[in-house]
């Protein structure tokens, strides 16, 4: 419902009167709003988020801390449990694989089988409940957040055509086979995705009409970057180095056409690709493309976006560039140097949580089982961040100025609404086990701070404490655990908890 | 169109001078908004055509050969033949699509300005779309929006947080900025939803926790102002005027719902509203097709937002740009790759319109720029006309840092000119 204004004036003139209500005061108090930000502060992320090596670590490299993984983490230590994760190899996932697997039968389907199967939304559908489950409730928690990561890196729009087929079959192939490999691979791997092919018009490109889209966006957002160093006639040339790259109309998988290839004699960045070579000649721009030092600063500086701060301070990046240099672009060691880095552990509350890092640290934390992950993605769509939905190849934005307004903030809050009274019926919070935690006996205080511990992991601020305490006790006149009437404002205050600026970062 | 714009003039200026405005009985402004607040000139309605639009297929130059053969396939036939182009002044005609535009253009309220853009040279949809947002191609130093600098700029005392909104869960850049702006999809579900026993206490203690000063609670702030100036002034009781029809496209609906928001008079200044999807690297269409159907889809807006404001439309100013445009010649993928220069759209009361604006290139080769329709107007020059004269912000030097002012091409009326009573008479609402 929306509450009407009279109302809203009904509560806040009983609240003036009771003058001991200082929390709804304090609200109609509220200050004249200064329209013009302080310059320093529009970019600046000045949050709530209290520093704390174990929870910084699970709020960046997992989607969201959980008692329990806060626990294990504490006690093996934080570069005990970096090693596991940057091993998932040897991680133990598969009975979320085999539920995912029995639950979802579209993800090993072929790309003819998924022709045949004539249905988009199903397909769509399981992808996306696939995901988000996966998010939730891996114990490759890192491994999930690159599979994210690369998602965006090398980001294909689901709605354009076959791609709608081909996403499927490129999240395993390329997503999820690459995302702890070396940059090359990934690389390559995408480079013969027929995902990426047909959604940057690879596969329509030919000695006839080159097609620049791909070669184009492979140097801007996926390697180079837009100011590493390349000019129009390089797009031009890769584009002509790439000809005949394309998708096998029949089998769907990649193939290379020869007659459709570009022959000539080609420049690329400064070096001469002679005539009379084919699809080597793509791999060896690749190759080129992987190793080149503006690559391994634009994926080191991307990365340090996604795991340091939108405007990531030099010192991370350019430690990170050079492991990636030193390791010929190894994926695990540039991540070990990231999470290792003073800067990021100096990066507490900095980043913003996008709407699907919110949604997983919200079951995670929660303790919510067996949650469905196609409800999970539905709530995405209503916070304007559909999984594969971002239609341009930069992949959805990784800086809080892009997330962060009154509508999206508005969207969150009623997301978290949702989430706390249960009306996604993929998502329901386990109140039997917290009640049993508490006991009978709880009193407001106690029962505010266990939630407070459930969902923030963190103490509060003492203002926000009292707030929350006299929206339990509806302003001092009292919370009785066993009362249903009282009991139903816990719910409503899971949601402010969801819904305060505290959970808002990671 | 049954009053025109001068008639409407002349009749609006007879009542501001007899102070009779008609004025609903429910309108409790003055309780949110000052007399003051509200834009000093024009409301601003800034367009952002997303992904390149072909605006050689927009705007066609049909009187040159050169058109015609570089684009053996997708070009649109001459006005003297079926389904061609709707020809404008014998040299440039409106692709088909555009069929409602012509009434306006020739109403004297819509203009071009063609092989316009920004001048840098980035093909990159990304880079120019930042850059054109910001108001400063080339320049990475500066973050804020153009807009964002524009209204930062005013010393309007105006406050509401409806100053200035962007269509969309996402804010566009040009608004970007030392001010707050609000990102607005959908006035209807501006509101929280919980369980009703306890939501009005809900909101009272999430506004309460969001009373700080950090970035996040500046936003939370703007979400409780909006709630109450949503509540004030209802404006989704606005329906559209005059025969009005919007689409139940976003574009549509999003024109529909400013248009809303204008009514309602809650202190708009500037709004951003998108429309996408014009990256026609393949299969463009020609008369129909791809573009064609975006086409008709900004041309159905724009009209329906025409029509619906008509009476306000002395004090609204429209502008729709996209970040470059596309190769002259078509690729073999029956579609166009990223060019350069593009046709900008300019329509409201104040505009001198039914003319095509602009220096013209021409389309031989010597005359291309890469390939491409080089630009004789930068996309600022057009800007700042409009700042200046229609906005009526002289700072131009704030607006647009680092660009050095060229001659306006005299695409806008002066409103300190054609609204001489400004200053005795401050607005009544």
């Amino acid at each position: 419902m929306s509450i009407t204004r009279r109302d809203f004036f009904k509560i806040g003139g009983l609240a003036a009167l009771g003058a001991t209500a200082g929390g709804l005061a304090h609200a109609q108090a509220r200050p004249a709003p200064a329209r013009i930000r302080p310059a320093i502060r529009w970019r600046g992320s000045v949050s709530t988020v209290q520093a704390d090596p174990a929870l910084h670590l699970l709020r960046r490299a997992s989607f969201g801390p959980t008692r329990a993984e806060l626990a294990r983490v504490r006690r093996m230590g934080v570069d005990a449990w970096l090693d596991e994760q940057l091993a998932p190899e040897n991680i133990d996932d598969s009975e979320l694989e085999t539920r995912i697997a029995r639950r979802y039968e579209t993800l090993s389907m072929s790309p003819a089988d998924l022709q045949a199967l004539d249905d988009f939304p199903r397909i769509r559908r399981e992808l996306g409940g696939a995901t988000m489950e996966r998010a939730v409730y891996s114990q490759r928690q890192l491994f999930q957040v690159m599979v994210d990561y690369w998602s965006n890196h090398f980001s294909v729009y689901w709605g354009d055509g076959p791609v709608r087929i081909f996403k499927t079959i490129e999240d395993g192939q390329v997503m999820r086979a690459h995302a702890m490999t070396t940059f090359r691979q990934i690389l390559g791997a995408d480079a013969h995705s027929p995902a990426m092919l047909v959604y940057l018009d690879n596969a329509r490109s030919s000695v006839k009409a080159p097609n620049e889209n791909y070669a184009r966006e492979i140097m801007e957002l996926h390697t180079l970057g837009v100011d590493g160093g390349y000019t129009e006639q390089d797009v031009k040339e890769l584009a002509r180095i790439l000809t005949g790259w394309g998708v096998d109309r029949r089998t769907g998988d990649f193939r290379f056409y020869p007659n459709r290839h570009d022959w000539g004699e080609k420049t690329f960045l400064e070096l001469t690709f002679p005539a009379g070579r084919g699809q080597e000649e793509g791999e060896e721009a690749l190759d080129i493309l992987a190793r080149h030092e503006s690559t391994s600063r634009y994926v080191a500086h991307r990365l340090c976006m996604r795991f340091v701060a939108d405007e990531p301070p030099a010192g991370v990046v350019d430690a990170a560039a050079r492991a990636f240099r030193q390791t010929s672009g190894d994926i695990r060691a540039v991540l070990r140097v990231i999470l290792t880095h003073d800067d990021f552990y100096a990066s507490v509350g900095q980043k913003l949580r996008r709407p699907f890092d919110l949604i997983g640290a919200a079951v995670r934390t929660l303790e919510i089982p067996n949650a469905r992950g196609v409800t999970l993605a539905r709530a995405l769509m209503l916070m304007d961040q559909p999984l594969f939905g971002w239609p341009t190849p930069d992949g959805y934005p990784d800086d809080a100025s892009a997330w962060l307004n009154a509508n999206a903030l508005l969207a969150r809050w009623n997301i978290g609404l949702a989430l706390a009274e249960g009306r996604d019926p993929g998502a329901q919070i386990p109140w039997d086990r917290f009640w049993a935690e508490l006991g009978n006996d709880a009193t407001a205080e106690e029962t505010l701070d266990f939630f407070i511990d459930l969902v923030l992991h963190q103490a509060i601020e003492s203002d926000d404490r009292a707030q929350l305490l006299a929206y339990l006790t509806h302003d001092g006149a009292g919370f009785d655990i066993d009362d249903p009437e009282h009991a139903r404002r816990v719910p409503e205050l899971v949601a402010l908890l969801l819904d305060s600026s505290y959970f808002q970062w990671r | 169109m049954n009053l025109t714009r001068r008639n409407f003039l002349k009749l609006s200026s007879l009542t501001a001078l007899a102070g009779v405005i008609d004025r609903p009985a429910w309108a409790p402004r003055m309780a949110f908004r000052p007399l003051s607040g509200g834009p000093a000139g024009d409301i601003l309605i800034c367009i952002f055509l997303r992904g390149a639009m072909d605006g050689l297929n927009t705007v066609i130059p049909h009187a040159e050969a050169r058109y015609h053969d570089l684009r053996p396939t997708i070009h649109i036939p001459d006005p003297d033949q079926a389904n061609g182009a709707i020809d404008l002044d014998g040299f440039f005609g409106l692709h088909p699509a555009l069929e409602p535009l012509k009434e306006i253009f020739v109403e004297g309220d819509l203009a071009f300005v063609h092989a316009s853009g920004s001048p840098d040279p980035s093909r990159s949809h990304f880079d120019a779309q930042e850059f054109m947002e910001r108001g400063v191609p080339g320049d990475k130093t500066i973050s804020s929006g153009w807009l964002a600098r524009h209204l930062a700029s005013m010393t309007t005392q105006n406050d509401s947080p409806f100053r200035a909104v962007g269509m969309g869960n996402i804010l566009q850049t040009s608004l970007h900025g030392p001010i707050s702006a609000l990102a607005l999809k959908s006035i209807a579900d501006f509101h929280l939803n919980g369980n009703e026993q306890e939501i009005v206490r809900v909101q009272q203690t999430l506004q309460a926790l969001y009373a700080g000063d950090a970035w996040l609670d500046q936003e939370g702030r703007q979400v409780f102002q909006a709630f109450d100036f949503l509540e004030a002034a209802d404006p989704s009781q606005y329906q559209p005027q005059h025969g009005a029809e919007y689409g139940d496209d976003l574009f549509g609906q999003g024109l529909k719902q400013i248009a809303q928001i204008i009514r309602a008079d809650m202190g708009l200044e500037v709004a951003c509203i998108d429309l996408g999807g014009w990256d026609t690297h393949a299969e463009e269409g020609a008369v129909e097709g791809a573009m064609a159907a975006l086409l008709q889809e900004l041309a159905a807006g724009l009209e329906a937002f025409y029509t619906d404001l008509q009476d306000d439309m002395n004090r609204i100013t429209l502008v729709a740009m996209s970040e470059f445009g596309r190769r002259v010649q078509e690729n073999a993928s029956l579609g166009t790759d990223h060019g350069h220069g593009n046709v900008m759209f300019l329509m409201g009361g104040g505009v001198n319109g039914g003319r095509v604006y602009g220096e013209w290139p021409g389309l031989e080769e010597e005359n291309l720029d890469r390939g491409d329709l080089a630009i004789t107007t930068d996309y600022r020059t057009v800007l700042s006309e409009i700042v200046q004269k229609r906005l009526l912000n002289d700072q131009l030097s704030e607006v647009f840092p680092t660009y050095q002012q060229a001659p306006f091409l005299g695409l806008v009326q002066d409103r300190a000119q054609t609204w001489p009573y400004r200053q005795f008479w401050p607005r009544i609402d």
